[in-house]
């Protein structure tokens, strides 16, 4: 109170000056029209300068770390393309075309709230519907479920409404994961049966069961097994494999035959 | 006639005249001057600061509102009022530590029209800046602010030597 008594004693001409050139300078910026729409253009104009500078520094500082995020991806898309071609005469589905990936910029992406969103550069116009698959190099990200002209939202993982079913170690479960909306890191597998003998650093990916969601899409790595149910079933705690802390590149994935087996699962 | 109706009477008066030159000019015009700046030069020495810096926010609301500017003269006057010790300081004949104050019998006819002058301009220059918002036509603006005060002084003095001050004016 003391030094508070002092300032204001030194420096009211001063205090007082400021506070009424405040008081003008809002009335002038709000009540006249054409001021207000000057600071607002000013202001959109530096945002969008900063916005766009900080957007070329930041993907200049991740080039190294997305160049061997792609150069992984590569190496293990080819692996996969030369066991499959070894493997089969024919070309599998995968390859002759069910699933097409167009890749996306992330716009947007909040891993703070519970009910996280991330938005994707691409929309309606460049093929995007909803209930699409969105994966990344390193594993699952989510599922597109709104779409406008040039952007799409998806809903994560990490958000507590998302589901979907899993397989762990070529087990296909009925098991959905769920987030508890805390550590963006972790997602949990609930309803595991308990016959299954899961050990820490399984793969846990998605399983065949969905049309939404291409089967095998790595989830991540079970960090830790726990009875839940009182004891019926068992709870994985994973650690999903996407950084959703540094998600720059995804894919959209389209299943072009999920009309035709919506059609036949709806009709069972 | 005691001081507060004396001084009721100049502010209604002065205030008057200012409404009729913009009545006359129009704001829209290319000069404009403001006159009412005279009234808060007068009190600056006589009450606390802090008072006065509120007194030339009202008086310049009470313009803006005549004017539609809202903020412009309110801000412009605050401005002006913060500075004017300062500009005051420069042409007065005081020495160093000495307390100024902004009348003919301190400053001597030129030195107080000088930086009457100097502090209208400086006033105009900025309520024409806030009031445009548009730095264009700068140099525009601080011609149109040279005139426009150069008006104001004059019509300031011109009330001077009508209605002359037996405070100010009896020593010349």
């Amino acid at each position: 109170m003391g030094i508070l008594s002092i300032i204001w004693k030194r420096f009211k001409t001063l205090i007082v000056f400021i506070f009424l050139e405040a008081i003008a300078l809002w009335l002038l910026l709000s009540l006249n029209v054409y001021q207000n729409s000057f600071l607002f253009q000013t202001t959109t104009a530096i945002r969008t300068n900063f916005l766009n500078t900080f957007t070329v520094w930041d993907n200049y500082l991740n080039l190294a770390s997305e160049n061997r995020s792609l150069i992984s991806e590569n190496a293990r898309l080819a692996e996969e393309l030369k066991n499959k071609s070894v493997l089969v005469s024919s070309p599998p589905r995968e390859i002759a075309g069910q699933y097409h990936y167009i890749p996306a910029k992330v716009a947007y992406n909040s891993i703070g709230a519970p009910d996280n969103i991330i938005v994707v550069n691409k929309g309606y116009k460049d093929g995007i519907r909803s209930d699409m698959a969105v994966v990344s190099s390193t594993g699952l990200v989510g599922v597109v479920y709104a779409v406008t002209e040039d952007y799409a939202s998806v809903m994560p993982m990490i958000n507590t409404s998302f589901s979907c079913l899993v397989s762990v170690d070529g087990n296909t479960l009925s098991a959905n994961t769920s987030w508890d909306g805390t550590d963006f890191r972790y997602i949990d597998v609930k309803g595991v049966p308990l016959h299954l003998t899961i050990q820490q650093n399984d793969s846990v990916f998605t399983n065949n069961n969905s049309t939404i969601y291409p089967s095998g899409e790595l989830i991540g790595l079970v960090e830790s097994v726990e009875k839940a149910d009182l004891g019926k079933s068992l709870s994985l705690r994973v650690k999903v494999s996407t950084n959703f802390s540094k998600l720059q590149n995804v894919y959209i994935v389209e299943n072009i035959d999920k009309p035709q087996l919506d059609s036949l699962v709806n009709n069972e | 006639m005691s001081n507060f109706i004396k001084n009721i009477i100049w502010w209604t008066g002065v205030l008057l005249l200012q409404m009729a030159l913009l009545l006359y000019f129009r704001p829209t015009m290319v000069y404009t001057p403001y006159i009412f700046l005279i009234l808060l030069f007068r009190i600056l020495y006589t009450i606390p600061r802090t008072i006065v810096l509120l007194i030339a926010f009202l008086t310049g609301l009470f313009i803006d509102a005549m004017v539609n500017s809202w903020g412009v003269h309110a801000f412009s006057a605050v401005f002006i009022v913060f500075i004017q010790p300062a500009i005051v300081n420069v042409f007065s004949q005081q020495a160093l530590g000495e307390e100024s104050s902004f009348s003919f019998q301190t400053m001597g006819k030129l030195r107080y029209t000088l930086a009457m002058f100097i502090l209208l301009f400086i006033y105009h220059a900025l309520a024409f800046i806030l009031w445009n918002f548009n730095f264009n036509y700068f140099f525009f603006f601080l011609y149109k602010a040279f005139v426009s005060s150069a008006i104001a002084t004059f019509i300031i003095l011109l009330l001077f030597s009508i209605f002359k001050s037996r405070k100010e004016l009896s020593n010349e």
